[in-house]
């Protein structure tokens, strides 16, 4: 292979005409090409310019004793020489470098995919919280006979390895990003619908609205819940006397459950923005408002039952084109109001229109800022003519760096590219806050706020979870006890609320477990809010047990 | 074990290549084969695994009977009892809730609804090991006289859990004789890389697209109640492109490992969308349970005269059935067997002269809404599919959600079907003519290799299980 003919072809490039007679050398050694390899330390001397490489098929049949030979030296071939003539050839006439490719494919796969699985298995593997998802990450099984056979076993080293992978969040990052290549945006919005697709309702309100006033009374009332001598409280004794079973098994701890397909608007600027799109449903939001009719027959006169229909991000923020899209908010809120008996309706919808233009819902997250919160609790107390302190009197915290739940349901990663800031406020006066059990036992003194709640998480500065029951004592002497049955949108409220009433309570409807009817008795509500978003409202399992609450 | 999974792809597989390669004689790198095989099964069904070994016991000594007395009757009970226990095996696992549940609606009883365990792949395995009985029973193969190498045939991880439905016949030589060249390990690789990225990557994102025009069963397709004609066209296009990658992919994995370990299977997919006829389509579509029910079923003399028909009825009834225990597969099946009878009465040569618009309209319809009643598991949401589709439900002509998912995924779904053509392949031929091109194609595939096996390693990090579709069947 030292001597190359080369001279009549000098605009060869040396190096790579070697490398490839390197790599076709080794490989014909391994018998690819049995044929050739007798003869190979004979040497010829071939002679072939451009020009001459044309006339080649006229020249074939007269040269092809000497190809034959001249075959077997390939390791003295030019290039060109062996385009032309000297290589094996495929059916079409060109060299056949088929086996240097095979060896440099598999060779390089194999590297790569070596390269990979090592990493996976030597590189420290991923543990602990997932933020972005919010969930523990998959640890690995203990075995055990029980579980093998279950299937448990070898499923869980399956998940632990695939959830583990070494530096999982910034590949996941990658994965998102990936997303953004496989289309366009037009007009800077993109569609997620890889949870769930909702099926739009076709409703519009028409009808009118009727108004249920606010009584103040706080002083001692004139029968004891268990002597009350009204009707309708027997009545519904009667019906509590079978207990119903809940309606709903409960929901994962944590967050609401995103149901929906997930709108991002405004790609490519700093206020890309995320929201949950919304089925909406008429007849289930008359069961929710016959459900708090109950409520209220049940409390009876003493006690003030609200009702706040708190709307979600797609009410203000949906782009006009995409109406077809999601129900009306509004609508479905008035189709709710226009059932209500008795109990009063705190308009936070019409708060927070007023300030759209202001940053009172996340753009990562499917819950609303608490500036947002401030405006409908301020129309709530207002409704229930309470005092209630101005913004200016709070303390003001930020927390940058929020990226929200639909970051990770939607896989836009440029959410996480521009995340919230998420600015909450502290009330200024005296008060103190206890947390008990779901079944309200186990009472321990606590903070209202959680300041270290980061990440996905960082809604939940508020109470820190919803599966608890919330008691504040507050400086306020007015002799009003609130009670809220809220949902995790209601959490946002409670800060505003602590300069308004003399003791709040804060029970999630879907952990609470006890009826709510003879809690508010027990702790002298003098009001009961339902402080829940929409999509809680216009859901059948959701009403049910607010339902269940009721009659436990 | 799903192929499509870090665990298997970095884990299992290169422990399994290890401990192949360093086995030199092929009696040993058999042991290894049944070894990892019967892993890869147990990883997912640890008791049903037992099955397998049952199905593979009982078929190897069916065929040690058939061999014996060859055309006596011990033969030919040999042979019922193949197919009597393997398909009663089947029936019990996977049709027994549908029959109840039929002869429940039907007679109005109320007889429990059994509940068995579903034992991934057996609609596959079954087929294979009875074929490899009645080929026996027909001379067609040798009997096999070592057991293990009977299991080492059925149990073979590529291909156990969802096809190709690999025949006896294909790799009996290389049972015993096989060798893994270069080319077969290159070759090999490509291929696995091929089918991982059209799973991973295009499959899996097809599916979000999917769900979100048509819905998913959990839900009960409520949105088909309000979709759009170009929304309801756009989804089901989509699960016609989704089920063929999805499915077609797996295939090409299984092929790859396959050939990787010196077998040669059967392509299972021929871009059966470019098809002039549904009668070609069968024929590249899913080959290998096409030319299972035409060998072992379409061509059984059992019906005399009116075999044409009734046979023809029998094997669309079974293909529809194979898929799954719903009527919307019997229907989908049935589907299909009507449409290739209108071609066989039409005949071959009129059929051929069709223009070649006309026929590729009429194929790519059938097909698609082919797709619509296999995707529709319930007969109302089907229905309502059907109204979407020319715009009965009053949903309008297009929305403005599909018009943002096709514009969200346009490359993804321009890709996915030029990609289900064979423009990739022909493009490669034209470009193997000429020494440049040929030097640049080849490099270039490499470069895609990589590229695709590290892009599709990328989005494996963020699924927890992406179960293959054909898994269920």
């Amino acid at each position: 292979m030292k001597d190359i003919n080369n001279k009549t072809n000098p605009s060869h490039k040396e190096v790579e005409v070697k490398s490839i007679r390197v790599i076709q050398e080794e490989s014909l050694g391994k018998s690819n090409f049995p044929d050739l390899n007798g003869k190979q330390k004979e040497e010829i001397s071939i002679n072939i310019s451009k020009k001459q490489i044309k006339k080649m098929d006229s020249e074939r049949k007269a040269q092809e004793k000497k190809e034959k030979e001249i075959l077997r030296q390939k390791k003295q071939q030019t290039r060109k020489a062996a385009v032309a003539k000297k290589a094996p050839k495929t059916k079409n006439g060109t060299a056949d470098y088929s086996t240097e490719f095979c060896l440099i494919n598999a060779g390089v796969v194999i590297i790569v995919a070596a390269a990979i699985a090592f990493s996976l298995i030597f590189l420290e593997r991923s543990k602990g919280t997932s933020q972005s998802e919010n969930r523990e990450l998959y640890e690995m099984p203990k075995f055990s006979f029980a579980s093998y056979f279950k299937g448990e076993f070898t499923d869980g080293v399956t998940k632990y390895f695939t959830d583990t992978v070494p530096n999982r969040e910034k590949l996941k990052e990658l994965t998102k990003k990936f997303g953004s290549l496989l289309g366009v945006s037009p007009g800077d919005v993109s569609y997620s619908g890889n949870i769930q697709s909702s099926a739009k309702t076709e409703e519009k309100f028409t009808g009118t609205l009727n108004e249920s006033k606010v009584t103040i009374f706080t002083g001692t009332r004139p029968t004891s819940t268990e002597t009350k001598p009204d009707d309708d409280k027997t009545q519904s004794e009667a019906t509590t006397t079978t207990k119903a079973k809940p309606p709903v098994s409960k929901p994962p701890a944590g967050n609401d459950t995103i149901e929906n397909g997930i709108l991002v608007v405004g790609k490519g600027t700093k206020n890309v923005r995320a929201m949950e799109l919304y089925g909406g449903g008429f007849k289930v939001g008359q069961n929710y408002a016959e459900v708090l009719n109950k409520y209220k027959k049940d409390l009876g006169e003493y006690v003030n039952v609200y009702n706040m229909c708190i709307p979600m991000a797609v009410a203000f923020y949906l782009p006009e084109e995409f109406e077809d899209q999601s129900a009306s908010v509004i609508d479905n809120i008035n189709n709710i109001r226009s059932y209500l008996k008795d109990v009063v309706d705190v308009d936070a919808y019409s708060a927070l229109e007023k300030h759209t233009d202001e940053y009172i819902y996340s753009r990562t997250d499917h819950h609303w800022q608490p500036l947002g919160a401030y405006y409908a609790a301020e129309e709530f107390a207002k409704t229930a003519q309470v005092d209630f302190a101005d913004l200016s009197t709070y303390e003001k915290l930020v927390k940058d760096e929020f990226v929200g739940t639909l970051y990770g349901h939607s896989g836009e990663a440029e959410l996480n590219d521009n995340p919230d800031s998420f600015t909450y406020y502290k009330p200024s006066n005296e008060y103190t806050t206890y947390y008990y059990n779901t079944d309200f036992t186990g009472k321990e003194k606590s903070t209202l706020f959680f300041d270290f709640a980061t990440g996905i998480n960082t809604y939940s500065v508020f109470l820190g979870k919803d599966n608890i029951v919330t008691e504040i004592d507050t400086d306020v002497k007015n002799g009003r006890v609130l009670v809220i049955y809220k949902d995790s949108f209601g959490n946002a409220l409670v800060p505003f609320l602590v300069g308004s009433f003399e003791k709040i309570y804060v029970c999630d409807y879907r952990y609470a477990e006890f009826n709510a009817v003879d809690f508010c008795n027990k702790v002298g509500a003098t009001d009961l809010l339902f402080a829940t978003c929409m999509f809680t409202n216009t859901s059948q399992s959701k009403v049910d047990t607010i339902e269940y609450n009721r009659t436990r | 074990m799903v192929f499509a999974d870090l665990f298997f792809l970095y884990f299992f597989l290169p422990i399994c290549l290890i401990m192949y390669f360093i086995s030199k004689k092929t009696a040993y790198r058999n042991i290894v084969l049944v070894f990892f095989s019967l892993v890869f099964y147990a990883w997912g069904e640890p008791l049903c695994v037992f099955l397998l070994v049952f199905s593979a016991a009982l078929d190897y000594t069916c065929g040690r009977i058939i061999d014996k007395h060859r055309d006596k009757l011990p033969a030919k009970l040999a042979l019922a009892a193949s197919l009597i226990i393997n398909l009663g095996l089947l029936g019990y696992f996977k049709y027994s809730g549908f029959i109840v549940e039929n002869i429940n609606a039907l007679l109005h009883t109320s007889i429990p609804i059994p509940k068995t365990a579903f034992p991934i792949g057996i609609s596959f395995y079954t087929f294979q090991t009875i074929s490899y009985t009645i080929d026996c029973y027909w001379g067609n193969v040798k009997v096999q006289k070592n057991f293990g190498k009977y299991l080492m045939y059925l149990s073979l991880f590529p291909q156990l859990v969802a096809g190709p439905i690999v025949r006896y016949s294909v790799v009996e030589n290389e049972i015993d004789n096989r060798k893994t060249t270069l080319e077969d390990l290159s070759a090999g690789f490509s291929r696995i890389i091929l089918g991982l990225s059209k799973k991973v990557i295009v499959a899996n994102n097809l599916s979000t697209v999917v769900e979100a025009l048509c819905g998913t069963a959990e839900n009960g397709y409520a949105i088909m109640s309000g979709q759009s004609v170009a929304g309801s066209w756009l989804g089901v296009i989509s699960v016609a492109l989704w089920y063929y990658f999805d499915f077609s992919g797996y295939s090409d994995i299984a092929i790859g490992l396959g050939r990787i370990f010196g077998f040669k299977f059967n392509e299972n997919f021929n871009y059966p969308f470019i098809c002039r006829s549904i009668t070609e389509f069968w024929q590249r579509w899913h080959i290998s349970l096409g030319s299972f029910f035409r060998d072992y079923l379409f061509y059984l003399p059992i019906f005399g005269k009116r075999r044409q028909y009734v046979n023809l009825f029998l094997v669309w009834f079974c293909t529809g059935l194979w898929h799954g225990a719903s009527w919307n597969f019997i229907l989908w099946g049935l589907y299909y067997g009507l449409f290739i009878l209108i071609e066989q009465k039409i005949g071959k040569k009129r059929m051929k002269k069709l223009p070649a618009a006309i026929a590729h309209l009429y194929t790519k319809i059938v097909i698609v809404v082919g797709f619509g009643i296999f995707y529709f598991e319930n007969m109302g949401a089907l229905g309502r599919f059907f109204k979407a589709l020319v715009g009965a439900n009053g949903g309008g002509f297009i929305d403005s959600k599909t018009k943002l998912l096709f514009m969200n995924n346009i490359w993804l779904i321009l890709a996915a079907v030029v990609l289900s053509t064979p423009v990739i392949k022909k493009l490669k031929e034209v470009m193997n003519r000429k020494q440049g091109t040929y030097i640049l194609a080849n490099s270039m595939g490499v470069i895609l290799n990589v590229a695709l096996l590290l892009i599709s390693s990328l989005l494996l990090v963020d699924t927890t299980n992406n179960v293959f579709l054909y898994w269920r069947f």
